[in-house]
């Protein structure tokens, strides 16, 4: 009873790293410039698609494929950010709207172009196959991988946002961007910056979210009001709201599921709207 | 003696460790002419924020025509007639001039709330809101949107709003901000023709103005009163000449 | 004499319409409905400006009403679509509540999930709704009791364009009243209508309600003249295709919902029988040639440059 709980709360923790690796580049960019991206995910998709291309087709192994991964979404964000999206900084939350659901769709597209319109799969390596036994459950290696591997590189985050120069940048113009271009700060330059950094590591979440969840083309919509609500709820801009909400989110989901598979992510859902409502600018956020 | 129209106990807001407002206790009688001085950060505009309902006290107490408001919401506190003016311009703009006046106007009436006849067909407030436009000079300026209309005439058309829902107390926070000093001197003849129903709070930097057209004043400093008289009272007052006024040569 | 000609044009356009082209009354009338669903948005976002990525929740309650009505013997269409409209305004009294007290981006996320719950209740309740299967066995009575539905989708077709026709003057009417004025008051400065006088969120709301139940409408007429509900009808994907269609059309306007789902649905239809798997691409294109190029959509670039050409002159 008891082991198979923490089972499930395993299993919710490494649903949730994916979640928290996937968003945390959206919060920083939506902290910023209050930019309604509802197209982060075909970020996550990409790196998604180019991991199984690049063992698939160009026959690298899993763990050379991540860090490529990681580079393609990573480029396609600065490509995307330098050519579109910073012209719509400024505009309207509507304008922004139609702009990102145009992007949504265009990469859903494309991915059946160039993938068919299938779910996809991948071998993981021998190494990452099977079953560890932990607190009396089993935890699969896969997923044991997963959480070691987001608690690193989140940790290399941490360090980032408190202790670099860039990570002060950071801090500074979300916390008040006016004051951040009164001191010399580049504001434009660190949202670029940002803005791949939060791409490529979303293009790793979707790389390695191909086993855990899943990778066709509906993608980026299916899992939308994941990220979008992880960020909000978490509050826009920081970096430990959206690990807590990913967690709520993560644990919650899979427990619902386990425990009240009538009701599927509903509970979940539910949750999020209630802590969005409790909590309005998120729960390490304040009002603007 | 008299009900006093606005009344404040001991009424603070402090925002963290700063105190912004510090246990002012201020009384208006009804058709006042009062002004509200002070150096900047005195808390000027803090108070009126919170006599707007714009920010809630942290404690003490807001009393209006015998009423205790310290926590009516805004939109009830100018229901009541309590109605005020930005220090920056604070209008509808892709509305013109006119159609705002009318929307005021029929918010005072109880009239918001009707849906299904037009707007357009109100007599009564087309035709106030006509008077209220020639008021404030702004009749030829009537059916622009106001976010094309200059500066000058913004600020003459806040008042025109603030006027609108015949407010008991009108507060006009730096109503001249902004704009050329021979278009503040239009302004306040017009704030000097107002009717003496309406009490008129104000703060205002230039000192000309103020002894012109202040009965009494208050001088607010670190959010606390330092001292309220006429406005012979305050200038003779030599700690006032000192802190506030510095060299008052020109007073 | 201008009101007489627009009035004529009203009676005269479907006429026309169903005589010219008599084989595509289904996807006419398709329009018409997601012009008024698209039209019920702009009450709330161009006029009141609340903007909702939640939006086909309304036009689902709607369809799945009128559809869950029909299929359990109350077949009447008009009787249904009144109730349908009220339930769907019931249902969006306590979540306009909810909504309204947010900013801008905090609307469009709390929309945006109500919407995925809203959804994934229906997805999960497969008994009431059909699941992914789609709601089965609805029987509509004829309109009136005297025009059943044919194949060619004539009777449809009316229907949709008289109902479509009633919102139409709903909004027109309801934008033009004092209440409308106070809404577009509040979306240009809702502090500063407060300061005035106006309760600013019990307004929204009642904006929400009653943009909800004309979205109810909507959708209960689509389903009673397509006989089919699916789950799509009320997801986000549907509530961005509306976004997006007024956004395309402009907003603010009353007409910009009803040229942006005139244009979506032709150029969706069109593209997808030219190429049934890659259109995606071209809408993400127009979408984002759209949001660049025209973003106050197409009624707002017209004006544009007629007011450019007018300072030319």
């Amino acid at each position: 009873m008891l082991a198979q709980f923490i089972g499930v709360v395993l299993d919710g923790i490494a649903y949730a790293s994916l979640l928290f690796l996937i968003s945390v580049g959206l919060s920083v960019t939506m902290g910023l410039m209050q930019f309604a991206n509802l197209a982060h995910g075909a970020f996550a998709m990409a790196g998604g698609y180019m991991c199984v291309y690049a063992m698939q087709a160009l026959g690298l192994s899993y763990l050379a494929a991540l860090p490529i991964a990681f580079l393609f979404s990573m480029v396609l964000g600065v490509i995307l950010e330098r050519l579109l999206y910073r012209r719509l900084y400024s505009a309207s939350h509507l304008a922004q709207v139609l702009f990102t659901v145009g992007l949504l769709y265009l990469s859903m597209g494309l991915a059946v172009l160039l993938f068919g319109p299938g779910a996809q799969a991948i071998h993981l390596p021998p190494f990452l196959q099977g079953q560890i036994a932990m607190f009396g459950t089993q935890l699969s290696v896969f997923r044991a991988f997963t959480i070691i591997f987001v608690l690193i590189v989140a940790l290399g985050l941490a360090f980032v946002v408190r202790w670099t120069r860039f990570g002060a940048r950071i801090r500074c113009s979300v916390d008040n961007r006016a004051a951040a271009i009164g001191i010399g700060i580049d504001v434009d330059k660190v949202m670029t910056y940002a803005f791949a950094l939060g791409s490529g590591l979303a293009g790793v979440g979707g790389a390695l979210g191909v086993q855990l969840m899943g990778l066709d083309p509906s993608f980026p919509l299916k899992y939308l009001a994941y990220f979008l609500l992880i960020v909000v709820v978490g509050g826009a801009g920081s970096f430990i709201g959206p690990l807590f909400a990913a967690l709520v989110v993560g644990v919650v989901d899979t427990a619902g599921r386990y425990y009240a598979p009538v009701l599927g992510s509903f509970t979940m859902y539910f949750l999020m709207i209630a802590l969005l409502l409790i909590f309005p600018h998120g729960l390490v956020g304040r009002a603007r | 003696m008299v009900k006093p129209l606005l009344q404040t106990v001991e009424l603070t807001r402090r925002f963290g460790a700063f105190t912004a407002v510090d246990r002012v206790s201020f009384t208006l009688p009804a058709g006042a002419r009062h002004a509200l001085i002070g150096p900047n950060g005195a808390g000027k505009t803090t108070f009126v924020n919170l006599l707007s309902g714009v920010l809630a006290p942290s404690s003490g107490e807001l009393h209006f025509e015998g009423h205790c408001i310290t926590r009516t919401p805004m939109h009830l506190r100018a229901r009541m007639g309590l109605s005020r003016t930005y220090q920056i311009t604070s209008l509808f703009p892709r509305l013109t001039a006119r159609e705002q006046i009318v929307f005021a106007l029929l918010e005072r009436d109880d009239l918001g709330w009707s849906w299904l006849s037009p707007y357009a067909k109100r007599r009564a407030q087309y035709e106030e809101a006509e008077s209220l436009l020639q008021l404030v000079r702004l009749t030829e300026e009537g059916d622009i949107p106001v976010r094309s209309l200059p500066y000058g005439k913004q600020r003459l058309l806040e008042i025109a709003l603030g006027l609108a829902i015949h407010p008991s107390l009108l507060i006009l926070d730096e109503p001249a901000a902004g704009i050329p000093s021979d278009q503040s001197a239009e302004l306040f003849e017009v704030i000097a023709g107002l009717s003496r129903e309406t009490a008129i709070l104000f703060i205002e930097h230039d000192m000309d103005i103020v002894f012109r057209f202040a009965e009494r004043i208050t001088v607010l400093v670190n959010g606390g009163v330092f001292c309220e008289g006429t406005p012979a009272d305050i200038a003779a007052d030599a700690d006032v000449r000192r802190i506030y006024l510095g060299d008052a040569e020109n007073v | 004499m201008k009101a007489a000609l627009i009035v004529a044009g009203w009676i005269a356009a479907p006429v026309l319409y169903m005589a010219l082209f008599p084989d595509s009354l289904v996807l006419a009338s398709q329009i018409l409905l997601m012009g008024l669903f698209a039209l019920s948005l702009d009450l709330l976002v161009g006029y009141a400006g609340v903007a909702s990525l939640g939006h086909a929740v309304f036009f689902g309650i709607g369809a799945y009403g009128a559809g869950l009505l029909a299929a359990n013997g109350w077949g009447e269409p008009l009787s249904a679509l009144v109730l349908t409209m009220l339930v769907a305004a019931i249902f969006a009294l306590p979540v306009g509540l909810l909504v309204v007290r947010g900013g801008s981006l905090g609307r469009l996320m709390i929309t945006l999930g109500i919407a995925t719950l809203v959804s994934e209740a229906a997805n999960r309740a497969s008994g009431i709704t059909g699941g992914a299967d789609g709601l089965q066995g609805m029987d509509v009575w004829p309109l009136l009791g005297l025009f059943s539905y044919d194949l060619q989708g004539r009777t449809g077709f009316v229907y949709a364009w008289i109902v479509l026709t009633l919102g139409f003057l709903a909004v027109r009417s309801i934008v033009a009243s004092p209440f409308g004025l106070s809404l577009q008051a509040i979306r240009e400065n809702p502090v500063r209508a407060a300061a005035l006088g106006t309760p600013v969120r019990a307004r929204l709301t009642f904006a929400f309600v009653l943009s909800a139940a004309l979205a109810g409408a909507a959708g209960a007429v689509m389903a009673q003249t397509t006989q089919v509900v699916a789950l799509n009808s009320l997801g986000v994907h549907l509530s961005a295709d509306v976004l997006v269609m007024l956004l395309i059309g402009g907003v603010g306007r009353l007409y910009g919902g009803l040229i942006g789902a005139a244009i979506f649905m032709v150029v969706h239809h069109w593209l997808s029988d030219l190429d049934p798997v890659y259109w995606q691409i071209w809408i993400g294109l127009i979408l984002i040639g759209a949001a660049l190029a025209a973003p106050d959509g197409i009624l707002g670039a017209i004006e544009k440059l007629r007011s450019r050409k007018q300072v030319a002159w």
